[in-house]
């Protein structure tokens, strides 16, 4: 791997060299006049002309800034702003290279014209081949549904990866941008949710390799904003200025090369490539990106004066109780109470500095976020000759950070180089390298969460211009310094080589191989330097608070006289994780056209393809860290506590499948392997142009599905039709109002590869006896039982579509599916004799159904130059779970989380509330039961899920986007919008936390809705916010058998909760200028500028109070923010 | 070379040859393929070496998950402080308490999920059971390389056997009627697995009682001529030739068969006679919590063979349950001089909890290792054994009884005039009852009382919060826990 690196970067400066000295030549020799006017006489035989030639596009409109070269030489010439070029003295029989950016060259012979015209034919002209990943097709002869974008359409430059990107872009596709930090993944559904407990994501292929993301991560891990999710994205390491296309595969005929990991839709990428015999051509591209701090007034939160007094309120209500706390959390009110009871201040001065609190509103954004400039370089450099063609790219991307502690660079290099070695074999090698380079707050110190949670009356700094400090963990904690001293540092580094060769053994038989090696290498560090207020929670060891901080560490079975101690007296703590990855793709396959007579096309493919992941994850926790010295002071019982203790508070804990990794141990290794074979073919017959048959085969074996080769081995199947319409004779009258018509149905047997496998799953624990390390042992401890008869999740489809141009302007596609998902895995309760509470069975069924409509309208002229341009797209998806999917009897609190719970009949994701039946007169909460009565609350314990009543779906139903674009001369004007309707969400939590203890904390602000809580008799009528709870009331909810989450819980997930979760986002208006004129006047290629303004607006519920609907508060999910980009771009 | 052969075969043969072509090379492939489609996938364990199968072993090990049973016995009362106990925790424990679980089947929705309670015991046994069978089965499959593997092999098959008698054993003595010789063979006992199966449901049948106590008897007999005599790493957590002699002493005493409980007590005792001298360690060690500490050490030479892991054990003494009674026989017997029960002050109430379970209050500690079976117990069984044989007090039992009075925390006097009374407790009764006592103050709160108050019949009334709930002891099946709600819907072939 390091070996490959240290080779690449030499490697890069050969090709620039190379590329530098073959166009120092041509740009310094402006004119194409032979050296000397003498030699005429002595070539007089050999008559010159001078040629003037126009430039067109297939449509006959001009195309300024075309290149014009003579062959085998660097002179030539550029074509002016009517297309029109002159060259003078030129001997018949040159060969001309007449190129221009997105058109394909062509070579002109001189003959005796002295006035040509030449035309050129676009560039990669999608809407003709798809771009399978395995194959490319005409798209006649392709019965699937795909969806092909260019990037240049859908790019959002102040993004940063494509998969966000992709949002509204492509019918059929809903994503949901969780959370707006570089790397993480967005939430992607094509065409609805095909399993329960697995992976439901797309899989991405880059340039026919499938692309992993750096590590291994769950499914149920994927959006916990946690650390790792910063490497959740595949798309982080690819510059989108590479990628030259985008492919959706949606149905089963398209995606059944990829047999057991297709179920979930597959993304084909496509990276720029240079062409054949094209002259040199640098781009450079700058993308700014200007981000504004959001503020505090887009959220419904009390303000300081109204904080305070509720402050007040719960304090004279709680006293006991609250003092007790204070110790371990203070916000600005217990702060001053704690200097009154300490006699620091006089009840006069508490009075006046709590008068002084009411006024102090900060705004925590203000505080916490900055306005920061993005900016992104890509310069790329092509060129290409008969036998070989040459693309190197470099890009520099630089995230300043949208928030104190924040910053992301990316620095990426890609070369294509292509040779054609003889005229049968052509071989292609594909480098890419990514290097990143982040940083950001920690964990547990989100600065986004802090500043809408915190109370507006605390402040950052005190009025002496110091850090104001408040207790957190029985320490001193103030966040601006917390961010400076606990954060997370991510290192990734990505490097690719892939070898494309291609022979053409006889002219309809085609052999292809290709082989990719892709090292990924990460490192997260989780620090906690000596100064962050978890390292001095560690520290806290105050007599009176002694036996209440957890942190702190008694020895087991010391005597009971002695005190809990500090096990950290110096330095801080290091969380080192470092990912490790390798993927390998060797695939070889045969193409081999049967025959291609007019009537009858007939061709066949059949390949094997190999693939090894394989990624490995050290985690090690480092005690006594002094971050400024990176060396580490001696802790030895930090590490005895951390080893010895059952019972570490949840932040100290590492957990995965249910397994604490740090049981007795401060380091582990998580290994992860993936290796599969796998055998695929396809036919692909034409009856003259109108009939086409797909059909596809394929068979997986991989190591994660166990030994059972009954189950190892499923063949995925495809099957599809599709009927040019357009060509039969009989439409040939209306053939310039509709064209390029086809009837598309494709049906077919898809899988999901979990990777659990039939075989029982068993892991080394530490058997740790705390009291008797002595004794301590390891064991096996076998987390789930065998299932010998296990198998891949599978999936039935059935699609079919339609896709139209009318009168040569409209391109309409409307697709509709099916999709029946069976053997779908999930955990089903078993009779305890069988030893465990619940097995993985292959026992669930869910139905997908949709339908997708788009709409991309050409350009069309309105008046005189002004054109105009559009695209529509919507995906309608509805799933619904058809098994009684019950998993661990779940109790009316498992079923109504946030995010959603699967019941028969409904969707999988389908969200559930109580439904809330007015407050009492008392100014409490109550609930309808599903016996039509009226109650206080339900038990913790309740099972009866009739007393929950659905809310809607989860995830959106309805998804899509439109754009319109308008053209005037050398401007352009774009719109876009983006939207997801028919979804519902839960408003954030009214009582946060759901305790007692974590309710009424005056650190944190509350919900505006507590201004509206019942104050008197008869506010029932007008609230539905209950009163304040006395510590009477609570006593009674104990009394009726109702605790924290059966009264806090309840009134967070009541129905009168839930939104509408619809929104409608003006994801950017672009402002684009092309500087044609001018960039001739420099001999450049083209120019273009322009202004981007992104997420302006967004339309949705007013009772998401500002807060934006995409964003699942929780971990490190940022919601997107307002920006502004300049972007130019320059072709040479 | 190959695409030559290919492609003459696609001219000469055309399609079919193509295909032959094809499917040899990947059938040629697949064969060499085979080993890297067995790559293991993670750091998991496919149990397939000897060390593996012991680690499962270790991991298999029983926990003290009979201890709820405290609950049932006549040690425990409830007291009902509103505020003061957690409420949902009172629900989940007073089915125990109010002996629910002895009349209806209950699902482990009504208990506490922290393990204690009849369901999480029931089916953690199972998990041993099935699991034990496995490793009996991996072991079938194991060739052994070497003389020395061999009789690993051994040990290993000798060890799974053990802990598959013992769950067998401690199952049916929770789940099923006290073993009685005229009807043994027609009482209900408890689902049986004979053999292991991967498939996901299998459906197990009730067995007599009769049936379990002859396979646990069949697979001691034959894990006593497999185990180690002393294993080398942890012996107290491991199966050796003193743990199957003290478990088959128990197993026998249970059988009512005096000749062969006397045996294996003989066999282990000739081997360690080393009870734990209680009164030496309270008078020696003053810190409730160094007592505590020493108490549980696995190095106690009593201890044959401790539990795995267990829950929070404490927890239920914050649950309204509270060992008053217990703590009044030890006093009123003279054997709680030194305060074995600290008082523990909270703002509310004080809570008696016995000092040496402290060790299992530290927040480090929360779950600790509880003995399963020791040389006190066996000492116990050879002294019941030999007054049921002999209808009345023996010279051997009046030793062994003797030995243990002076271990405890009685007073000087206590002991003694227990001592003196020893030879005058001519009737089978009058000697069991001593016996029973004494059993009861050596392991009170360690889970022995209730298998004792089955087998003799106790009666016990507990005052519950809405009413009082008795076993009069006049019918063994009010001491039958029933099935769990889980395992009667199901299991298929109940």
């Amino acid at each position: 791997m390091k070996q490959s690196i240290t080779h690449f970067p030499s490697l890069c400066c050969v090709v620039i060299t190379q590329l530098l000295c073959s166009s120092t030549v041509m740009a310094s020799s402006p004119a194409p006049l032979p050296a000397s006017a003498a030699p005429r006489y002595y070539y007089s035989e050999k008559a010159v002309l001078d040629l003037q030639g126009v430039v067109k596009d297939e449509k006959g409109a001009p195309l300024p800034g075309a290149s014009i070269q003579i062959k085998g030489t660097n002179q030539g010439a550029i074509a002016d702003a009517n297309g029109v070029f002159v060259l003078k003295n030129v001997t018949p029989g040159t060969t001309l290279i007449i190129s221009m950016v997105g058109f394909k060259s062509r070579e002109y012979v001189v003959a005796s014209a002295t006035r040509i015209q030449i035309v050129l034919s676009p560039n990669n002209n999608i809407g003709e081949v798809v771009v399978t990943g395995y194959q490319t097709l005409r798209k006649i002869d392709y019965a699937g549904a795909a969806t092909t974008v260019r990037v240049k359409d859908i790019k959002v430059p102040s993004i940063g990866t494509l998969d966000k990107m992709l949002q509204g872009q492509v019918a059929g596709v809903a994503i949901q941008n969780t959370s707006s930090v570089f790397g993480t993944a967005p939430k992607i559904r094509v065409r609805g949710s095909a399993s329960i407990s697995g992976i439901n994501e797309p899989l991405w292929v880059l340039d026919g390799v499938p692309l992993e993301s750096p590590l291994n991560i769950a499914p149920s891990e994927l959006y916990a904003g946690n650390a790792r999710n910063l490497l959740a994205s595949a798309l982080s390491t690819v510059n989108p200025d590479d990628i030259e296309d985008i492919t959706v595969l949606k149905d089963a005929t398209a995606t059944a090369m990829y047999g057991t990991r297709a179920v979930n839709g597959v993304i084909v990428i496509t990276t720029k490539r240079a062409q054949k015999s094209a002259p040199l051509r640098v781009n450079y591209s700058f993308n700014g990106t200007y981000s504004l701090k959001p503020s505090i007034r887009d959220f419904d939160v009390l303000n300081s004066k109204d904080q305070v007094e509720l402050n007040q309120e719960l304090f004279t209500i709680y006293d006991a109780y609250l003092q007790n706390f204070t110790a371990n959390i203070s916000g600005p009110y217990s702060d001053l109470l704690n200097q009154y009871n300490r006699k620091e201040i006089t009840e006069a001065q508490l009075r006046e500095k709590i008068r002084d609190l009411k006024t102090v509103n900060t705004d925590w954004f203000d505080a916490l976020y900055k306005n920061s400039f993005t900016q992104q370089h890509s310069v790329s450099v092509s060129s290409g000759s008969d036998k070989t063609s040459t693309r190197l790219s470099l890009s520099y991307y630089d995230d300043p950070g949208k928030t104190l502690g924040e910053y992301a660079k990316r620095y990426t290099a890609n070369l294509v180089n292509g040779w054609q070695v003889t005229d049968k074999f052509f071989a292609e090698v594909m480098l890419k390298y990514a290097r990143r380079d982040q940083r950001q707050p920690g964990t547990q110190v989100n600065p986004f969460i802090y500043a809408r949670d915190a109370s507006r009356a605390a402040k950052p700094y005190d009025d002496d211009g110091k850090y104001k400090y408040y207790k957190k963990g029985y320490a001193d904690f103030n966040i601006i310094q917390e961010i400076d001293n606990n954060y997370i540092k991510l290192q990734n580094s990505d490097f690719s080589g892939q070898l494309n060769l291609t022979y053409n053994i006889t002219p309809k038989l085609k052999a292809s191989g290709l082989m990719n090696m892709r090292f990924a290498n990460s490192t997260i560090d989780e620090i906690q330097t000596e100064n962050s207020n978890y390292a001095e929670q560690f520290r806290a060891d105050e007599f009176r608070i002694r036996d209440f901080n957890e942190r702190l560490y008694k020895r087991p079975g010391s005597p009971s006289y002695e005190l809990p101690q500090t096990v950290l007296p110096e330095g801080g703590i290091l969380d080192k994780e470092t990912v490790e990855s390798r993927f390998y793709t060797l695939r070889g396959q045969l193409e081999w056209t049967v025959f291609d007579t007019k009537q009858h096309k007939l061709s066949l493919m059949g390949g094997m393809e190999v693939t090894q992941n394989k990624q490995t994850s050290s985690f090690s926790r480092n005690y006594g860290y002094r971050a400024d010295s990176k060396t580490f002071a001696s802790s030895p019982l930090a590490y005895e506590r951390l080893q010895v203790s059952n019972s570490l508070p949840a932040d100290e804990r590492r957990m995965y499948n249910g397994r604490n990794l740090l049981q007795g141990a401060a380091a582990y290794v998580n290994d992860f392997t993936r290796n599969a074979v796998s055998y695929y073919s396809s036919l692909s017959y034409n009856y003259s142009g109108k009939y086409v048959l797909d059909a596809s085969l394929r068979n997986d074996a991989t190591n994660v599905s166990g030994r059972a080769t009954r189950n190892r081995f499923l063949p995925t199947w495809a099957v599809g039709g599709a009927w040019n319409f357009t060509e039969e004779s009989f439409l040939e009258g209306i053939s310039n109002v509709v064209s390029n018509g086809k009837l598309r149905v494709s049906y077919g047997l898809r899988g999901n590869a979990g990777y659990r496998g039939p075989e029982l799953v068993a892991y080394y624990v530490n058997i740790v006896r705390p009291s008797f390390p002595a004794y301590n042992t390891t064991g096996v401890n076998i987390v789930e039982a065998e299932n010998s008869s296990l198998e891949f999740e599978k999936e039935y489809m059935f699609s079919t579509g339609i896709d139209f141009t009318l009168f040569d302007a409209m391109d309409f596609t409307v697709n509709y599916y099916n999709r029946k998902n069976f053997d779908l895995v999930g955990y089903k309760q078993v009779q305890t004799s069988s030893g465990y509470q619940t097995k993985l069975f292959n026992w669930a069924d869910m139905q997908n159904r949709g339908m997708e409509a788009s709409l991309n309208i050409r350009p069309i002229k309105v008046v005189g130059d002004f054109k105009w341009s559009g695209m529509v797209n919507v995906g309608y998806n509805k799933n619904t779970v058809l098994s009684d999917y019950q998993g661990n009897n779940p109790s009316v609190f498992d079923a109504t989380v946030s995010e959603g719970f699967a019941r028969k009949g409904m969707p999988v994701t389908g969200l559930y509330a109580f439904p809330f039946a007015g407050l009492n007169d008392q100014g409490l909460a109550t609930y309808r039961d599903s016996k039509g009565g009226t109650v206080l609350g339900f038990p913790n314990a309740s099972r009866d899920l009739s007393n929950i009543v659905y809310q809607g779906s989860r995830d959106p139903m309805y998804s899509g986007g439109f754009t319109s674009n308008f053209a005037y001369r050398n401007w352009l004007l774009g719109v876009s919008f983006v939207f997801n309707t028919g979804h519902v969400v839960r408003k954030a939590d009214y009582y946060r936390g759901g305790t007692l203890s974590s309710l009424y904390r005056d650190d944190l602000n509350q919900s505006g809705d507590f201004a509206y809580r019942w104050r008197a008799k008869g506010d029932e009528a007008f609230t539905n916010i209950p009163r304040l709870l006395l510590p009477d009331d609570v006593n009674d909810y104990i009394n009726l058998g109702f605790f924290d989450e059966s009264v806090f819980g309840l009134y967070n997930r009541a129905d009168i909760r839930t939104i509408n979760a619809s929104f409608l986002r003006l994801r950017n208006i672009i402002l684009q200028y092309n500087f044609s004129k001018f960039a001739r006047s420099l001999r450049m290629q083209g120019l273009t500028a322009s202004l981007e303004a992104s997420n302006l607006a967004v339309f949705a519920s007013e009772k998401f109070n500002g807060v934006d609907p995409e964003t699942i508060l929780s971990g490190m999910n940022m919601p997107p923010v307002k920006s502004f980009t300049f972007s130019l771009s320059a072709t040479f | 070379m190959l695409k030559r052969y290919k492609l003459k075969g696609l001219r000469t043969y055309g399609l079919s040859g193509a295909v032959l072509a094809i499917s040899t090379v990947l059938t040629l492939s697949n064969v060499s393929c085979s080993k890297f489609l067995e790559a293991p996938v993670d750091n998991r364990t496919l149990i397939v070496t000897l060390p593996d199968m012991e680690k499962t072993l270790n991991q298999l090990m029983p926990y003290s998950d009979h201890h709820f049973t405290d609950i049932m016995s006549d040690d425990y009362i409830f007291r009902d402080l509103a505020g003061h106990n957690v409420e949902d925790a009172v629900n989940q424990i007073l089915p125990i308490f109010e002996f629910d679980i002895c009349r209806q089947s209950l699902p482990a929705t009504r208990f506490l999920s922290s393990g204690f309670n009849p369901v999480s015991a029931f089916r953690r046994y199972y998990n041993c059971i099935i699991n034990s069978l496995l490793i009996i089965d991996k072991l079938k499959a194991y060739t052994a390389a070497s003389p020395e593997e061999e009789k690993r092999v051994k040990v290993i098959r000798g060890k799974a056997l053990a802990i598959r008698a013992y769950c067998n054993y401690m199952l049916v003595n929770l789940f099923a009627k006290q073993y009685n010789p005229a009807t043994a063979a027609s009482d209900k006992g408890i689902p049986f697995i004979e053999a292991y199966s991967g498939e996901p449901v299998v459906g197990y049948k009730q067995v007599p009682v009769q049936k379990v106590y002859d396979e646990v008897i069949k697979d001691l007999t034959e894990a006593l001529t497999l185990v180690e005599d002393q294993p080398l790493q942890n012996p107290q957590f491991n199966f050796s030739v003193d743990a199957v002699n003290a478990l088959l002493s128990r197993v026998y005493l249970n059988k009512k068969d005096w000749d062969n409980s006397i045996k294996y007590a003989n066999d282990l005792l000739r081997r360690r006679n080393t009870p734990l001298n209680v009164k030496n360690l309270r008078n020696t060690i003053v810190d409730y919590m160094q007592y505590s500490t020493a108490y549980f050490n696995p190095a106690n030479a009593s201890y044959i063979l401790m539990g795995n892991n267990t829950y929070q054990l404490l927890a239920y003494f914050w649950m309204g349950m509270y060992p008053y009674p217990a703590v009044q026989m030890l006093r009123d017997e003279g054997a709680d001089p030194q305060n074995n029960y600290v008082i523990i002050t909270s703002a509310l109430h004080n809570d008696y909890v016995p000092q040496k379970l402290m060790l299992f209050q530290s927040l480090a500690t929360r779950s600790g290792n509880l003995p399963l079976l020791t040389v006190d117990e066996v000492l116990f069984n050879r002294a019941e054994a030999e007054i049921e044989k002999a209808k009345g007090m023996t010279p051997q039992a009046q030793a062994d009884l003797t030995l243990l009075i002076n271990n405890q925390t009685f007073r000087n006097d206590s002991a003694a005039a227990r001592i003196a009374a020893l030879p005058k407790l001519t009737t089978r009764d009058a000697a069991i009852q001593m016996l029973l006592r004494i059993k009861r103050i050596r392991f009170s709160s360690e889970g022995m009382r209730w298998f004792d108050m089955r087998r003799h019949n106790i009666p016990v009334t507990h005052q519950g919060r809405s009413g009082t709930y008795k076993i009069d002891g006049t019918k063994p099946e009010d001491y039958v826990i029933q099935l769990p709600t889980e395992e009667i819907t199901r299991n298929p072939d109940l």
